[in-house]
């Protein structure tokens, strides 16, 4: 019987890689956006995951980084003409630099403490955007090109779909090799207990600052890919519900799994979408599922998956 | 994570993806389901119908239902039912594009009717212009829509910053009143305003207080503090009625009573039911009838409203999107033949003259002229109700 | 003057802010679960009141009575439909499922009361500013400071002084010492929500007149009654309603003297600077927890 579940897995498993790497062939603009969508809060989830699900430091402000990502790979495609293969990963490494820096105040603090300072940094990076309309273009937003290399333009959904698919496999590969390494366990370590952590050598404060460089790196690439993705981003959405939006997800996909951060995202890009029909009250629907999936499902989707495919 | 292989990996990321995948089609299944019959019209709308802007998003969609419901009523156009499919995007400019991305794809519809957002419908410009999709009449302030000229977008409401040019030449002109400040939302709308403000302050030398506020805020206190130290005798309130009504509550609370004046959202019933007696005497920036206007077509809109959404109450946001349908569905009746097509309806708006839908100055359109509400007055609050003290002027 | 009146204003705001703190702090520290539902609850009640108000002919008094009523029993339901199941649980599916539950009160308020603003009466609507030295102090907003404060006092003395606080603070402290010595922590947890509820209803009757009753009256108080909370230190409610009132009058004068448009960006900033220098609050006491 062990043998037929492998069977089955094996085939699902085939028949889904098929689907999502053909997705752009047989499937209309809008999914084929969704799907995008899906792929760039799903680097989202496993960053934050990083910060939150492993390290235990919550984060109320992550749409700060999003826009770091977003406003910087934009400006640098906009203004000094680089190709994406240089303007995402320097979106990224100024993010890296911002979220070392924003670790620092973080520190010693803990539970709503920390959650109120990360809103914080959320509301300062958002109003710095809005204010600095010189760069930025303030409340008008910003008209974003094309992402480009050379000669080769990526303008259509399918173009941005296969960037987003590739940036994500890429992402999740390191992700779960960094989960495996020293620095993914000192992290749980330090999330489990700061003082045992203290007691066995490792430097809280060394990977507190790492869990929270680490998550703003990957939040900041989804940023980007965002920007190339939507071509038009204002300073207006990058904001509070944004921020409260990712940390739901990685509580719902599954906190502290990789797996449950690409679920989390899946289910927040599409429940919205399958709601969408429902008159007058997607929101209440919305809501409804957040706290049904929470009282049935503890360790979020991700852990559901699990129970049901042990006990098959 | 006690992953041991590349394989491994692969089988997670692609599960994942089979769930993605799967609930996709699922999705689309229950939109196409959803799908109603060929032969209505369709028409787009998507504005803030959740979040602290609901009631702005929700009455806007309520005008364009309550005057579909009254031309379904009569048969249609051309035969044809009108349908309005209605997207939210809670103020959210990315949320705007998907939307509308989502109405043109799946909905295919022929028309964005009277989206509502400033920084909204200013998201949805390049895409419209890509896909040729007309979208008509927003209920948007920003100058951008109509500088440039751009072919498939059109607009009644006169931008803000014409709005303040307006504004800003009654305060001088006619209220004779140099001290002013600007209490505004400190945002895309808000600074256009204060631009228009400027436009015309700077040139006579007249300085201006500039206060912005979030957004959302609650307290009010340091600002109106703000304003009446700098000894104004006039604000100017950008914002929306509610605000308006803490503002000047705040004021009187202590006990200071500058004259107010605001954008054409001030002149709302909603200004009074808030702000009571502290309302009296402010004035407002008018770009339709008021509410109260004796005028034929007016009363017929409160009856229709009132017989279509007996839930709800008309507001100055209802109204423009009322008059917006009623301009589209005009053009669509001047559309010669059967189709109904996107330049079709591009086609009949920009031979449009004089068009007068009885809300508000006649719509004047043409092949370079996209901003039809070129007409306004300035309306003053007395016993609770909004009366023009000006004749319509064109403004300048 | 001008410094005063910012003061004044800033004070009168905070009230706001102060008052939504106590109600998120008084479940938090008795079940050790922030309520990110609390501003939707406490709107939620304070609609069911004046709902009552316009249909039925009952005196103000009787309708806030009621809404009261209905506050505190929305507390309890909440507890034990959806914070009752999820005992044990990581605190983090708690705050999502207290988040979901926000809107769903939300949306389910749109949909029952519609979305127009109104204007919510209190017996002092049409009293006159109070006049002190030449500032003008607006009365709804003292009356809130000392409707604070009282409450503050009653809780404290219930939660010290009668059995079933103390059987709160024993839960609280220690779920499985509490339940040996005979304390049903589903009670108490009970209590708690209910008690919790309360305040946030009364939070929601006094700034209803002073903001104007609609389903986004409590939207922004929410994050403000937490972050004020966490200026002041989320161990003690009077910590809580000083760090509320503290947060209005800094709004108020880094607006007026650094910067508008800023203003929000630069508060933050101060807490954040406040919460280097003392990482529980300016009133809170660091925590020692035995390892």
């Amino acid at each position: 019987m062990a043998d037929a579940k492998k069977h089955t897995g094996r085939a699902v498993v085939v028949l889904v890689g098929l689907v999502v790497l053909t997705a752009p062939f047989w499937m209309s603009g809008y999914p084929v956006y969704v799907l995008s969508l899906v792929g760039i809060f799903g680097l989202v989830a496993i960053g934050l995951n990083f910060l939150t699900g492993y390290a235990g430091q919550i984060s109320l402000g992550h749409a700060g980084f999003f826009a770091i990502g977003a406003y910087t790979t934009a400006l640098l495609t906009k203004k000094a003409g680089l190709p994406f293969v240089l303007s995402l990963p320097l979106a990224g490494v100024f993010a890296t630099a911002v979220g070392a820096v924003a670790a620092l105040p973080a520190l010693r603090l803990k539970n709503l403490y920390l959650a109120i300072a990360t809103l914080g940094f959320g509301v300062v990076v958002q109003k710095l955007l809005f204010e600095w309309q010189s760069l930025t273009g303030g409340g008008a937003g910003l008209e974003v090109p094309a992402p480009r290399l050379g000669p080769i333009v990526l303008s259509t959904a399918g173009h941005m779909y296969y960037l987003i698919l590739a940036v994500v496999i890429l992402g999740t590969w390191a992700a779960l090799n960094i989960a495996r390494t020293g620095s993914g366990r000192a992290m749980v370590m330090v999330r489990e207990s700061e003082v045992a952590a203290g007691c066995l050598g490792i430097s809280v404060a060394k990977y507190k600052v790492i869990a929270f460089s680490l998550s703003g790196f990957y939040t900041a690439i989804a940023g980007g890919l965002y920007c190339y993705l939507v071509r038009y981003i204002n300073p207006e959405s990058f904001n509070i519900h944004m921020s409260i939006t990712f940390l739901s997800m990685i509580v719902i996909g599954g906190l502290g799994t990789i797996p449950g951060s690409l679920l989390g995202a899946v289910f927040y890009v599409l429940a919205p979408e399958l709601f969408r029909g429902i008159k007058d009250a997607p929101g209440l629907v919305f809501g409804l599922s957040l706290v049904v999936v929470m009282v049935l499902m503890p360790k979020g989707l991700w852990g559901f998956v699990g129970r049901l495919w042990r006990r098959a | 994570m006690r992953f041991k292989s590349g394989r491994r990996f692969a089988s997670i990321c692609l599960t994942v993806c089979a769930t993605l995948a799967l609930l996709t089609v699922l999705g689309s299944a229950i939109a196409v389901r959803n799908a109603s019959a060929a032969d209505t019209i369709k028409v787009g709308y998507v504005g803030p119908l959740s979040g602290s802007l609901s009631l702005l998003g929700q009455s806007v969609r309520d005008g364009i239902l309550v005057y579909f419901a009254h031309v379904n009523g009569m048969g249609g156009v051309k035969g044809r039912p009108l349908e309005l499919i209605a997207e939210d995007d809670g103020y959210d400019p990315m949320r705007t594009v998907a939307a509308t991305k989502k109405l043109m794809e799946h909905d295919k519809i022929i028309t964005l009717l009277s989206p509502a957002g400033t920084p909204s419908t200013v998201a949805l410009l390049p895409l419209v212009n890509e896909n040729k999709l007309p979208m008509l009449f927003p209920y948007a302030f920003s100058h951008a829509l109509t500088n440039p000229t751009k072919p498939y977008v059109f607009t009644t409401l006169t931008e803000v910053r014409v709005q303040m040019h307006v504004l800003a030449d009654y305060i001088v002109g006619t209220l004779k009143q140099r001290k002013v400040a600007a209490i505004y939302q400190n945002d895309d709308f808000g600074h256009d305003a204060v631009t228009g403000l400027e436009d015309r302050f700077d040139a006579l030398k007249i300085p201006l207080t500039k206060l912005p506020f979030d957004r959302g805020t609650t307290n009010f206190s340091g600002i109106v503090a703000q304003a009446r130290k700098a000894d104004v005798e006039h604000v100017v309130f950008l914002g929306i009625p509610r605000d308006a009504a803490l503002v000047m509550r705040e004021a009187s609370n202590m006990g200071w009573r500058p004259q107010f004046s605001g954008h054409n959202a001030l002149g709302d019933p909603q200004t009074f039911k808030l702000a009571g007696q502290l309302a009296e005497g402010a004035i407002a920036v008018a770009v339709m009838e008021p509410l109260d206007s004796a005028r034929p077509q007016v009363q017929e809109f409160l009856a229709h409203q009132k017989k279509y959404l007996p839930k709800t109450s008309p507001t100055t946001y209802s109204m423009h999107s009322y008059n917006a349908a009623k301009i589209f569905v005009e053009a669509l009746s001047r559309i010669k033949g059967k189709e109904i097509t996107a330049d079709a309806i591009v086609g009949a708006l920009d031979t449009m003259r004089n068009f007068d839908t009885g809300l508000m100055g006649p719509i004047n359109f043409s092949k370079d002229q996209h901003a039809g509400g070129l007409y306004n007055a300035i309306v003053k609050a007395k016993d609770g109700k909004w009366h023009l003290v000006t004749p319509w002027t064109k403004a300048k | 003057m001008f410094f005063f009146s910012l003061i004044i204003g800033g004070l009168a705001s905070g009230s706001l802010y102060a008052m939504v703190g106590i109600a998120i702090v008084l479940v938090l520290q008795a079940s050790d679960i922030p309520n990110f539902a609390q501003g939707e609850m406490a709107m939620f009640s304070t609609f069911v009141g004046y709902w009552i108000l316009q249909q039925y002919n009952v005196s103000w008094w009787s309708a806030v009575l009621l809404s009261l009523l209905f506050a505190a029993v929305l507390g309890v339901a909440v507890q034990q439909l959806v914070i009752r199941p999820l005992l044990g649980r990581p605190t983090m599916n708690l705050v999502i499922a207290t988040l979901g539950l926000n809107i769903v009160l939300h949306s389910l308020a749109g949909m029952i009361w519609g979305n127009e603003t109104h204007v919510f009466p209190s017996p002092l609507s049409d009293a006159l500013p109070l006049n002190v030295a030449g500032l003008t102090i607006p009365p709804m907003n003292v009356f809130i400071i000392l409707v604070g404060v009282a409450l503050i006092l009653c809780l404290t003395f219930i939660i010290r002084k009668t059995r079933a606080g103390i059987a709160l603070r024993a839960a609280s402290q220690n779920q499985a010492v509490a339940r040996l010595m005979g304390i049903s922590i589903n009670r108490a947890f009970a209590v708690a929500w209910g008690l919790g509820g309360l305040a946030g209803g009364i939070a929601g009757v006094l700034v209803a007149p002073v903001l104007f009753l609609d389903t986004n009256m409590m939207g922004l108080l929410l994050i403000k009654g937490f972050a004020g909370g966490v200026l002041g230190g989320l161990n003690s409610l009077g910590g809580v309603f000083a760090g509320g009132l503290f947060l209005g009058v800094i709004e108020n004068l880094m607006g007026a003297y650094i910067s508008g448009s800023f203003g929000e960006a630069l508060v933050f900033l101060l807490i954040i600077g406040v919460l280097i220098v003392a990482p529980e609050g300016v009133f809170g006491r660091v925590r020692t927890r035995k390892v």
